[in-house]
This record gives C-alpha cells, structure tokens and sequence, in this order.
C-alpha cells in the first residue's frame, strides 16, 4: 500500500462523512413532515479500499404499514357510520329530550284529554289540533332527515370514487417516475414517500394491501382481493350520483347505483361487494340498509296512526273509504307506496283550520252529518282512547300504542348509536396504537445529533489521515 | 441501528391525544355539574331508553288530567252552591206556607200563591245560571239556557190547569204538567240536553256522571212543589176557592217532603265530588313517583361529579407539566 493510495481511502472517508452529513441534515429538516421515512446511509468496505457508499435507503416497516393502513379503513369506516347514527338519533330523539317523538305523542294525548273534561272549550280543540299537526310535522320531519342522510351518503360515495380515481392515476404516474429513476440510478426516496401519502389516503376509504413489483413499482389490492393498480395500469371506481334520494328509490329496484371496478359491477354483495371496509363500504351500508330500516320504522308509525284513527272505534261515522284524524295526504295508506308514508302523514283538512276545516269536527266526529252538543265528550274520549290503545299492526306482533312505537323507534336510533360509539372507540384506539408504534419509528433528532457527532469526528480523524500521509510525502520529497 | 431510537412525532402526537380527551372528558363533567343531568342518558341507560320516554309522556298526560280534573271539582263546586241556594229558596217557601190551613181566607190564599210564585221563579232563575257563557244545569247542551223563563211555564201550566173540574183534578194537571212524556216541562219547559248522560273521565281511570241536569227527578220534584202554589195565583178552574186551597196545602206538604229529594241529589254529587278529590290526589301522587323515577334515570350525584371533575383537572395539570418538562430535555443543550 502506497501514500497515495492512503490518501485516496481518506478521500473516500472524507466523502462518506459528507454524504452521512448530507443525509442528517435531511433527516433533521424533516422531522416533522408526516408520511417521511428516515434515511439511512449505507456503507460498506470497498473491495480497492475506503469505503463504499450503497445508497440511501428508507427506514419502513412494512408490515406495521399494512395493519394501521387496515386500521385506518375501520376507523374511517367507524367514523362515518358514527356520525350518521348520531345525526339519525337527532332526528327522532334523543330519549328523554324536547326533540323525543314520544314527547309529541304525549303532547297529543294531554290535549285530547284536556278537551274531553271540558268540550266546550274552543281553545282545547284548537290545540287538539296543533297537538296533532305537532305531531305528524315532527313525523315527516324526521323522514325528511333520513332521506336528506341518504342523499347525502350517496353524494359521500360519489365523492369517494372521485378521490380514489384521482389518487390511483397520481399513483400510476409516480410508480413510473420511480421505475425510471430507479433504473436511472437516481434518488427515489421522496418520490416513494409520495407514493406512500397517495395510498394512505385510499386506505380510509378502501382498505388496500400494497405489493411490490419490479423496480420499485407497486401494485394494490382492494378490500378483499381486487385489482386496482398493477405498476401503471389503473381499474378506477365507476359511481352514478342519484342528486336527491327519495324514500322509494332502493340499489335493488334499480334506482340507485352500485359500485363498479373497471367497467364491471364489483363482485361479493349489493353495495361495495368485496371493496367493503372502509368509509365507501360504510357509506352504502348506511345509504342501503340501515337509513333504509330507520325509514321503515316511521313508516311503520305514520301507517299506524292513519289505520287506528280511520277504524270505527276511533270515529264510527266515518265511512269505508274515509281516513280519520290523520292521513297519507288527505286519504288512506297508498298500497302502491308503503315506502315513504311518514312523509305523506298530514291531518285531515276537515279539522284543519289552516286548511278551512273547523276543530270542532273534532267534537262533532268526521262522519257525522249533525253537529254534537257543546259539552258532549263521547268523540272526543273516543281520540283520546284510540290514540291510548294497544293495538296489533302485524297478525302476529305485539299489541302497542303509539307512544309504545315511538319510544321503541326513539330507543332503538339511540342503541344505534350507542353501538357504533363503542365501535368508533373501538377503532380508533386500535388506529392510534398503530400510527404512534409507526411515529415511533420516525425521525429521532437525538439519535441524528448524536450521529453527527460521530460524523464530526470522522471527518476529523479523515482530515487527520489526510494531513499526515501529506507530512510523509513531503518529508521524502525533501530528501 | 433501527431499535435505538424513538421518533419525535410519536410523543407529540400520544400527548395531543391524550390532553384532547382529558379536556373533552372536563368539560363534559363541568355541563354535568352546572346542569344536575346527565349529559348523555342514552348511554347512562345502555340504549333502552323505552321506560324514560314512556315516563315522560306519563308525566305530561299526569299534568293535563290534574287540570282537567281540577277545573271538573270546581265547576261540581259551583253547582252544588247552586243547589244550596236552590234548598234555601224551598226552606223559604215551606217556611211561609207552613201555616197555611184547608179553610184560609182569601187574603191569606193570595199571600201564599203570591210566594209560591215568586219561589218558583226564583228557583228556574237559580237553575238557569250560566257562568262563563255556559248552562250548569243544561248537561252537554251548554249553550242553551236550562228551563224556559218562569213566566212561560207559568203560563203554560195556567192553562193546562185552567179547566180542572176540582182539586184533585188541579193537582193531577199540575203533575202530568211535569211527569208526562209528552208534557210541557218536556215540550217547552226543559230546554236542555235530554239524551242520556255522558260518563266523565278522572285522570286516574275512574269516571264520575256529569252531574245533576234541570230535568232530573229530584229538580222537577222541587219544580212541582213551587208550581202547584204559583198556579194558584191566578184563577185556576174559572176562580175556584175550592180548588185554589187544595193546590196551595199540597203545595204546603210537597215543599216539605222533596227536601229529602234534594238533599239525595247533593249527597250523590258529593261522592262524585269526592271520586274527583281522590283522584286528584292519586294523580299527584303517581306524578311525585314517576319525578323521582326520571331522577334516578337522568339526575347525575353533584358530589361525585365535582370530584372527578378535580381528578382530571389534576390529572390535566400534570400532564401539562410532564409535556413541558420532557419538551426541554433535549440533547441539542448538552451540545457545546
């Protein structure tokens, strides 16, 4: 071994520091961007002497990165079914506030019986009939709120599908940038962080499974087991928006749409099918199922309030096709349209006086032809004991009163709830572990300032080197 | 080389998590405290919440009944003071006719046919107050007044006893006059409700009869009594003395024998002003119950909750402290 070839080993120490200099400030600078992988010099001996830089490398694990990303597709998912559920319950509820359905049942109760003691009162029939109206207003309130909650959803879908598209063409186009530069021999580092910030944000909306492919490409997986990039070829997401979703409109009947990949309907089910887990799959849970059955549930009220007023108990004056107290706008439950009554649930113009009726319909009943005597109570004890009345809807169900219906609607929106709370929880503690045991493998400024330190005096020692095979050659050139 | 080191990021970001919750959790206990409820009794509950909608609608039904029923004991209230007055009018006339004998003079014959009259119309006056704009005694037609004027009646009776042959005849006119199906007090002196009475509701499930009405037997008895006298007033059978003693003497034990009337008609509207007070009482009773129910269900302990309130507010502090105390250690100020 010569002088000089010592001098060229220093060399490449002096280098080696630089470039581990170069790499700390990196890491240093960006200790604070979120999705930034440290990097880490790699060095080995080289085979003439000194030693070899092999690369940059980026510091990830790739198995954590897999299970927050599945985390982060429950937490997402979690999160939207939480925050519809709790709007849901708003609508109705909750149990025990002003907004309670049941409280309007009873307010409704209240005046009949206050009118009953006193029927010559106009004051209580009039509020007879605002107790009523109160109570079929707040009715086709609440399924105005779910129907608005299902659009809504549907609009939520539709943006999703956008976003995915969007970063899977982002994504495409990067995975070439990286083969390029890869086979190049250029850094690639920032552009794989990139790449990885793209997938994060498909992964709330869908979970995905990353796998590598030749010269740093990447392809995804979907939900379980579909297609949506290979290297630079890209499946995107096909949603038609339906603008306002009304009561009727189901995926079944055709009316709204379902989720495609590639031009294809997406196998394993209605909604999301296979690509379900994430806030997508969610939102077509919540658009086609459970918005749906709250909607059922006040159907099922409203239909309940018409049928037990029309009955000749309630008002035996009222001939067979006439509706009572309330009705599915101004007649009978339609057949054709079971869906939606709760919305259609007005009160009968004849005692409407907003609508030229007169309260005292109320005291006289709707089918009679003669009005009653000011003080004669009969018809109206008659509402009060409908309204109070066990009743059967079903053949086979149980007997329940309309604030039996109501308080069972209201306590099942705020179990709803309170389920997809705990689920929330659930997720996010799950979620949270993942990101911080991630964050933890971030950039430690520590560790990096006590690396420079070693940097320092590397270069130092290098420097050394270099001055003392300097002061050899020319002690022997002064010979 | 990995394992050596903790990001940076991983502290910040436990700690911003876990000061969020402490201050959501604060302030969640601070709404519990200043409001005395619980902030979320859906969850306090676990979801089945059926029992604490269906006690709030008890209450608000509880509410309207005791109106209901206190405006009922009130207007019983007011009609069993009618009666009284009515009872105090027939004392009177009894009182004045008490002396009266078979072989009277004419003089004393007009004095007492003139009471009897004026007693009469006193009673159908009595009988046909109204009070807010309503009949009492009219049952459920309450916008009619209960009787026709005591003139009217008068009259009426003047001529159906206008040809009665002797006393008894009179006094069998003056009846049939009120107890025949198809008798003046039925065509024109009764202007009420005469279908069957309706059966009011108490808030507590019981029921109590509407109450007395004008036609009821105890008032036409009474009704009779004053009548028999008044007719005499004018000249009954072409001007009989005859006959004008004998309806004055009945008049002069009837007004004494339908006390007994009255007084069972004001002691059946006394049990019903009773069912009234009873269930009033049961109805407030089951309200206190269902408030203290609703309590248990809603109302969080003050006490408890200032205590964990302290906790985190403890707890909170300490964490600020532990953030700003590892935030200064670093190794950058041990570095030269």
């Amino acid at each position: 071994m010569s002088l000089t070839a010592s001098l060229n080993t220093a060399a490449t120490g002096l280098l080696a520091a630089a470039r581990g200099t170069q790499v700390v400030s990196e890491n240093v600078a960006n200790g604070l961007t979120e999705g930034y992988a440290p990097r880490r010099l790699d060095r080995a001996a080289a085979l003439h002497g000194g030693v070899r830089l092999s690369g940059v490398t980026r510091q990830s694990d790739p198995g954590l990165l897999a299970d927050r990303r599945l985390a982060e597709s429950g937490r997402a998912a979690a999160d939207l079914v939480s925050d519809m559920c709790a709007r849901l319950e708003r609508l109705a509820g909750p149990a025990g506030s002003d907004a309670d359905l049941t409280r309007s049942v009873a307010a409704l109760e209240g005046a009949l019986v206050a009118a009953a003691a006193d029927p010559v009162s106009a004051v209580r029939l009039t509020s007879v009939v605002d107790g009523a109206g109160a109570l079929a207003g707040a009715v086709r309130s609440a399924s105005d709120g779910v129907q608005s909650l299902r659009t809504q959803a549907d609009d939520e879908i539709a943006r999703q599908v956008e976003s995915v598209n969007a970063a899977l063409g982002r994504i495409a186009d990067l995975n070439g940038r990286i083969s390029t530069a890869a086979a190049r021999g250029a850094e690639t580092a920032p552009l794989v962080d990139r790449r990885q910030a793209e997938i994060d944000g498909i992964a709330g909306v869908v979970p995905v499974r990353e796998i590598p492919r030749e010269n740093g490409q990447v392809a995804l997986l979907g939900g379980s087991g579909q297609f949506l990039l290979d290297g630079r070829i890209v499946r995107e997401l096909g949603f038609e928006p339906a603008g306002v979703v009304t009561a009727g409109m189901t995926l079944a009947g055709g009316a709204l749409s379902g989720l495609s990949l590639g031009g294809r309907a997406v196998p394993g089910g209605p909604g999301a099918g296979r690509l379900a887990g994430g806030s997508l799959g969610a939102a077509f849970e919540m658009r086609d199922v459970a918005l749906v059955q709250a909607q059922a549930g006040l159907d099922a009220l409203a239909r309940d309030l018409v049928e037990r007023f029309a009955e000749p108990t309630a008002d035996p004056g009222l001939g067979a096709g006439e509706p009572g107290l309330f009705t599915d706008a101004g007649g009978l439950p339609d057949p054709a349209r079971p869906e939606g009554l709760a919305g259609r649930l007005r009160l009968n113009p004849l005692v409407d006086p907003s609508a030229g009726g007169d309260p005292a319909r109320l005291r006289d009943g709707l089918g009679a032809t003669a009005p009653a005597l000011p003080g004669d109570p009969v018809q109206l004890q008659r509402l009060a004991d409908t309204l109070a009345a066990r009743r059967t809807a079903e053949p086979d169900g149980p007997a329940r009163s309309v604030a039996d219906l109501a308080a069972g609607l209201v306590a099942d929106l705020g179990a709803a709830r309170l389920r997809a709370e705990e689920r929330l929880g659930f997720e996010a503690a799950r979620w949270e572990g993942l990101k911080q045991a991630e964050l933890a493998r971030g950039v430690d400024t520590d560790a990096e300032m006590q690396t420079l330190l070693r940097l320092e005096s590397s270069y130092a020692a290098n420097g050394r080197v270099i001055q003392a095979a300097d002061a050899m050659l020319r002690r022997l050139l002064e010979i | 080389m990995v394992l050596h080191s903790v990001g940076d990021l991983a502290r910040s970001f436990v700690q911003t998590a876990q000061l969020a919750r402490m201050k959501a959790r604060l302030d969640g206990l601070g709404q519990e405290l200043s409001t005395g409820r619980s902030r979320d009794p859906v969850s306090r509950l676990g979801g089945s919440t059926e029992r604490l909608s269906m006690i709030d609608r008890h209450l608000a039904v509880l509410d309207r009944g005791l109106d209901a029923d206190t405006q009922l004991q009130s207007r019983f209230g007011l009609v069993q003071t009618t009666l009284e007055t009515v009872e105090i009018r027939r004392g009177d006339l009894a009182e004045k006719l008490v002396t009266l004998t078979g072989a009277a003079s004419d003089a004393a014959l007009d004095a007492a046919a003139g009471s009897a009259r004026e007693a009469f119309a006193a009673i159908v006056d009595t009988l046909n107050l109204r009070i807010s704009g309503r009949s009492l005694f009219a049952g459920a037609a309450t916008d009619r007044p209960a009787l026709a004027s005591a003139e009217e009646m008068l009259a009426s009776l003047n001529g159906a006893v206008a040809g009665a042959v002797d006393g008894a005849d009179a006094i069998r006119r003056v009846e049939d006059w009120f107890e025949a199906p198809g008798g003046g007090f039925r065509v024109l002196g009764y202007r009420g409700d005469d279908g069957a009475k309706a059966e009011l509701r108490l808030g507590d499930g019981t029921r109590v009869d509407w109450g007395p009405r004008a036609d009821d037997a105890a008032i036409r008895a009474v009704l009779t009594a004053a009548a028999l006298g008044a007719v005499a007033a004018q000249a009954p059978g072409g001007g009989d003395p005859g006959i004008r003693a004998a309806l004055l003497t009945e008049a002069r034990d009837r007004t004494v024998s339908v006390a007994a009337d009255l007084a069972g008609l004001r002691g059946r509207l006394g049990r019903a002003e009773e069912s009234v007070a009873t269930a009033l009482l049961r109805q407030a009773a089951e309200r206190t119950a269902l408030s203290v129910s609703r309590n248990d269900m809603v109302a969080v302990d003050p006490f408890e909750t200032a205590s964990r309130l302290q906790e985190t507010e403890s707890r909170l502090e300490m964490s600020y402290a532990v953030t700003a105390r590892l935030s200064r250690l670093s190794i950058m100020d041990y570095l030269r």
